[in-house]
């Protein structure tokens, strides 16, 4: 009868998964019928979109392999769109954009050889899986695409290999690296080369339905958009407008923008305009609401970001700017032209019309190297740290008492000792003042009696800072005020010299020693630091030139950039190869002593140009030849030697720092470093290297006590070796001898349940030892020990454990490695095996000794059931409570690391567990002592410690 | 030798590591964690697996070898391992292969089940801790009763105090208690280190 049970399991699981397989309604022709392939409108050219109508749902479609090509024959994997087939495909349509750099090679999952689908499905066309990791392909795709790399540093600076090509210039250089050594290969589309397309449906049973028809498409330059956002103001007493602007989406190329001053009543007229210019060819733009309007200034992009800043000064004007007072009767509208000379404008929001002294102030701020770190932040920090009130509410029925929740604003370097809150009624009343010790981010304030308890208040706080010995004079003020919804008051305006600073912003400027400044790190005025994360490189990615066909390498640029001369703008751009930038150096010389030669009958023209081309040259070959690096390099025995020390330089170049600040309200009224009266336009930018550190000094207190314990072991260990040392009974292990003896008794096995832990935990540690000492006594006693895993590394320590422990026993021939086996490392497939082994070899004594999770109540449940002697030993909080109460002993926390010094009794473990008690002594003094000094407001050790 | 060199790889090992946690320099958190440590163990992790995957193959093999008691549920570990390695090796772990099937419809149920099972569990132990047998368990059944209460709307209804006091029961002595027991687990796992390091435990090199 059992075999044929046996039998009949297999059956009914074959069974059923030829069910699973078999599900519903799947038409066999089911193919996507509305697919189309286009460019990406008002883009500067970047990409395709494709969208198609995904299939019904019940075609149980998994995913849409979406594969692309350069020709209509041949088309590659080239990314999925993955959905859920009991759901479909909420919203009717997909979309998939091509755009900028996508993946073309990852080196884990593409094939090392050109491999079509097994699966064909596309009519006339060949479906590839992704474009292989061949150079040889790759040669063939090159130049239908942009292509760059991703290879790590260290193979970028040490693996290139010099690689010489003829060309009609002359023979020239590159860097040969191993495609191997690339992570990844990523490909842009070409601006107006076509490129085909098909989405392929997968079902969850992995079999592609047939493929849509292929289409293709160009990316084009387009139009950019009219979606740009633009505020502006007017500084009447200073006869200049500012400018705030938002560029629109797929506006990266823009080269030239024009505000405009556009009268009320053209307003019908540009929207006419624009409407026109939506469906008119690129290169025609109507604007014929420019005839009555009147042109600001003629603004270059001045660089690349998400918010761009202006101003026009009276001698930038193109145009006469009406008087202030006739303002109000234009709208301002911004103009802009990408590279490729294609207009569009969108309208701006009202122009502010405001004096200097309405701008935004900007904080006194100073830039610091991050200290504990390594070496890859730098902090920008504003004023001094303060506090502000988030919420209040009473806590007692007579409205006397307030609780008030605060936060604190940390400016990166001050840490805040004391805070003083003082509070006023709004006539400016004294209501009550509170001096906070410890800033927990929340007081109580007793305030007096039959106050209207709904009246809002004034609050000033100032802080003292660590280290300072009086409150600062310097308060940020608020207004808390009743908020009836939630019947409690609400931190309203904070004020901070006289400045609200709820509704500004600071952008941040920054640049390292290779770029120019832009902007992009913007925070809210309320915060007063910015931690700016200056990452070091892990990978580099240069542009794929070709791929030499006699060696397979893939060749790229070998010059870098490493240093700009802040003056003249030149810079020094070694090679990878030291011979070829000596060389280059030497070819510069030549081209300075041709240039200096003036030919006959030369016109000024020509002169003038030639003399420009030699300063520039002349100015290069100085910065080049006078540089540090280039002299140090110079002296290099080898390449390795010569970009290291070029490594040097580029990492202290492009990893210092400038910084420069704007404060706006986010709406055309800002301020920036030109503003301040004592601004020098001359003044060089000063550059920050963010340090690598050595010592984190957060952790003094945990060295500290790392070296007291230390020593504490030292003397424990001397009063070990002299005195008898007592150690408390510890019940779980004093029985532990009974628990095997019990099992030996009733002729059945011990089970040792080792937990959760990895090698890497002392608990597991801890517990291999214990099983040392359980294993010595099962020797011992002649009994079975079962110990089932849930980590295999662990096993072969607990294999070795038992064994050593059989060895001292001299009952090397009762040692079964058999029993002491990995389980499962699923946590409840070990837990229900646990439970399987107490039930079925009806096991006598258990021990539970390492980490456990929510396993642990199931296990020792069972245990329990099955009537065997439990005894548990965790330093798991959460399922102490549970081994309480289900086991006979219960190790809690240090008795269980406490256990093998006590089965041991060896004298260097035993004075460990002293010291253990020498610092718990220790700590209960410094608990004290903290208590006493906190509560008296001295807060030294709370700073001391460490915050985790 | 045999014991003298291992023990040395550890005490090294283990100053890197405390090193790791006191010097934030880049040569130890970027070049020894992500560029040296990182990948070694992630390397070493399919060995490792390879040792457990051994060890339950030998251990199911003794038994139906031996014809041990309930040898036959040996053979569902080799039906289980052989189908669910061929349907991930050759089908893939993608959903809708058999592999996923199989997890999904498998593997999960039963880890659910037995998840479930935890409930009754946890409600037979609580019977056990708060049966009012002394002084000491009728306070943690006043407790449990405070804290239960407190997380349900009648809990409020009841007294609007309840939840305070459970939270003041869950901050004061609940949470004290927790840092006392953190304190010594803290404690000794750093003197379980200390001994590693200083050599004074070596039992896990195969003896004292």
């Amino acid at each position: 009868m059992r075999r044929y049970l046996f039998a009949l399991v297999p059956v009914l699981l074959t069974a059923l998964l030829l069910l699973s397989g078999c599900g519903g309604d799947v038409k066999k022709d089911a193919r996507i019928q509305e697919f189309t392939v286009e460019d990406i409108p008002n883009d500067e050219g970047a990409g395709i979109q494709l969208k198609w109508t995904p299939l019904d749902k019940s075609q149980r479609v998994i995913q849409y392999n979406i594969y692309r090509g350069f020709s209509p024959d041949s088309l590659f994997y080239l990314s999925k769109i993955e959905v859920d087939p009991d759901v479909g495909v909420v919203g009717g349509s997909l979309n998939y954009t091509d755009q900028g750099f996508g993946l073309l090679i990852e080196f884990e999952t593409a094939p090392g050889k050109l491999k079509t689908e097994k699966q064909q499905v596309a009519d006339g066309v060949t479906l590839f899986k992704t474009i292989p990791r061949d150079p040889k392909f790759l040669a063939e795709v090159l130049p239908h695409f942009m292509v760059l790399g991703d290879i790590p540093v260290q193979k970028y600076y040490n693996q290139a290999k010099r690689v010489e090509q003829e060309s009609p210039e002359g023979n020239q250089v590159f860097a040969g690296y191993r495609l191997s050594a690339f992570n990844a290969v990523f490909a842009r589309l070409l601006d107006e080369k076509p490129y085909y397309y098909c989405v392929v449906p997968v079902t969850e049973t992995g079999k592609f339905l047939p493929a849509t028809e292929v289409k293709h498409a160009q990316a084009t330059n387009n139009r950019p958009d009219a979606t740009a956002i633009f505020y502006s103001s007017y500084l009447e007493d200073k006869n200049e407008f500012r400018f705030e602007w938002t560029p629109p989406q797929g506006g990266n190329d823009i080269v030239a923008w024009q505000p405009w001053l556009m009268p009320r009543n053209l307003l019908p007229l540009f929207e006419q305009n624009q409407k026109a210019n939506a469906t008119a060819p690129d290169s025609i733009f109507h604007a014929v609401w420019q005839v009555g309007s009147i042109p600001i200034a003629q603004i270059p992009t001045p660089y690349r970001g998400q918010v761009l800043y202006a101003k026009a000064v009276s001698e930038q004007f193109v145009a006469p700017i009406p008087p202030v007072t006739s303002l109000a009767n234009y709208i301002p509208v911004l103009s802009y032209m990408d590279v490729k000379g294609y207009w569009n404008a969108a309208l701006g929001r009202e122009l502010v019309i405001a004096q200097s002294s309405d701008l935004p102030k900007l904080p006194h701020y100073e830039v610091l190297d991050k200290t504990n770190d390594k070496g890859d932040n730098l902090i920008i920090s504003f004023g001094r740290p303060f506090a502000f009130v988030s919420q209040a509410a009473w806590k007692n029925k007579a409205n006397t008492k307030l609780r008030l929740n605060y936060d604190v604003s940390e400016n990166g370097h001050q840490s805040i000792s004391k805070l003083r809150f003082r509070f006023f009624e709004n006539d400016g009343t004294l209501l009550k003042e509170v001096i906070e010790t410890h800033p927990d981010k929340t007081i109580f304030a007793h305030f007096p009696k039959g106050r209207d308890p709904h009246k809002d208040f004034r609050v000033e706080i100032s802080a003292l800072l660590v280290g300072e010995k009086k409150f600062s004079d310097i308060a940020v003020s608020q207004i808390v005020s009743w908020e009836e919804s939630s019947s409690r008051f609400v931190g309203a305006d904070l004020s901070n010299h006289d400045q609200v600073l709820n509704n500004i912003y600071y952008d941040i400027f920054s640049r390292d020693r290779l770029s120019d400044f832009s902007p992009g790190m913007r925070i809210g005025a309320l915060s007063r630091s910015y931690d700016h994360t200056i990452s070091y490189p892990s990978s580099e990615n240069p542009l794929f030139t070709m791929v030499d066909p006699k060696t397979n390498l893939v060749l790229v640029d070998p010059s870098f950039l490493v240093a700009i001369d802040e003056e003249t703008g030149a810079g020094f751009e070694p090679s990878l190869f030291k011979k070829d930038t000596v060389a280059e150096v030497e070819e510069l010389e030549a081209q300075i002593n041709e240039l200096k030669k003036a030919p006959k009958n030369e016109s000024p023209k020509a002169e003038l140009e030639r003399m420009q081309q030699l300063d520039e040259l002349v100015a290069q070959q100085t910065f080049v030849l006078e540089h540090p690096a280039y002299l140090a390099g110079k002296d290099a025995k080898n390449d390795r030697v010569w970009r290291k020390i070029m490594r040097r330089e580029l990492d202290m170049n492009s990893r210092s720092y400038a910084y420069k600040l704007l404060v706006t309200d986010g709406q055309g009224l800002w301020s920036d470093e030109e503003d301040l009266p004592d601004h020098d336009p001359s003044k060089k930018p000063e550059f920050m290297h963010p340090e690598n550190e050595w010592f984190d000094t957060t952790k003094w207190a945990t060295l500290i006590a790392s070296i007291i314990m230390g020593i504490m072991v030292v003397v424990a260990l001397y009063r070990a070796r002299r005195f008898d040392l007592y150690i408390r009974p510890i019940a779980g292990l004093e029985e532990l001898d009974n628990a095997v003896g019990r099992a030996t008794e009733m002729g059945r096995p011990v089970m040792f349940v080792p937990g959760w832990g990895t090698l890497g935990d002392p608990c597991t540690i801890s517990a291999m030892m214990i099983l040392n000492q359980i294993a010595k006594k099962t020797a011992e006693y002649d009994i079975r020990i079962i110990s089932p895993h849930v980590d295999y590394f662990v096993l072969p320590l607990a294999q070795e454990m038992v064994l050593t422990a059989y060895n001292e026993a001299g009952r090397t021939d009762a040692y079964n490695a058999e029993d002491i086996y990995f389980v499962s490392d699923s946590q409840f497939a070990f837990s229900a095996a646990v439970n399987g082994i107490t039930v079925r070899e009806k096991v006598a004594t258990i021990f539970y000794m390492g980490y456990f999770n929510a396993e642990a109540l199931l296990m020792t449940e069972t245990g329990n059931q099955a009537g065997a002697i439990q005894i548990a030993a965790s330093d798991a909080i959460t399922q102490i409570p549970f081994f309480i109460t289900t086991c006979d002993y219960t190790l809690i926390g240090e008795e269980f690391y406490a256990a093998s010094a006590y089965l041991s009794r060896n004298i260097e473990l035993v004075s460990m567990l002293k010291a253990q008690d020498y610092f718990k002594l220790l700590i209960v003094v410094s608990v004290i002592f903290g208590t006493i000094i906190s509560t008296l407001g001295i807060n030294f050790l709370l700073n001391f410690l460490p915050v985790e | 030798m045999k014991k003298t060199i291992p023990l040395l790889v550890v005490i090294l090992g283990g100053f890197i590591w405390l090193a790791w946690v006191f010097v934030p320099h880049r040569l130890l958190q970027d070049v020894f964690y992500y560029d040296f440590y990182l990948p070694w163990a992630r390397a070493m992790a399919p060995f490792g697996m390879l040792l457990g995957v051994m060890s339950l193959s030998m251990m199911h093999y003794g038994k139906i070898r031996r014809k041990a008691p309930k040898w036959q549920y040996s053979f569902f570990f080799f039906a289980g391992f052989i189908a669910t390695s061929l349907a991930g090796f050759i089908g893939g772990t993608q959903k809708g292969g058999l592999y996923m099937w199989l997890f999904e419809n498998l593997q999960m149920p039963m880890s659910s089940t037995m998840f479930s099972l935890l409930a009754f569990y946890m409600a037979s132990a609580a019977y056990k801790a708060f049966r009012a047998r002394s002084a000491e368990a009728t306070v943690l059944l006043v407790a449990a009763i405070i804290v239960m209460l407190a997380q349900v709307p009648l809990g409020v209804k009841i007294s609007r105090h309840l939840p305070d006091i459970s939270q003041w029961i869950l901050d004061v002595p609940n949470l004290a208690s927790k840092r006392g027991i953190m304190l010594g687990v803290g404690l000794g796992s750093v003197a379980t280190t200390l001994k590693i390091l200083l050599g004074i435990e070596r039992s896990y090199l195969g003896g004292e």
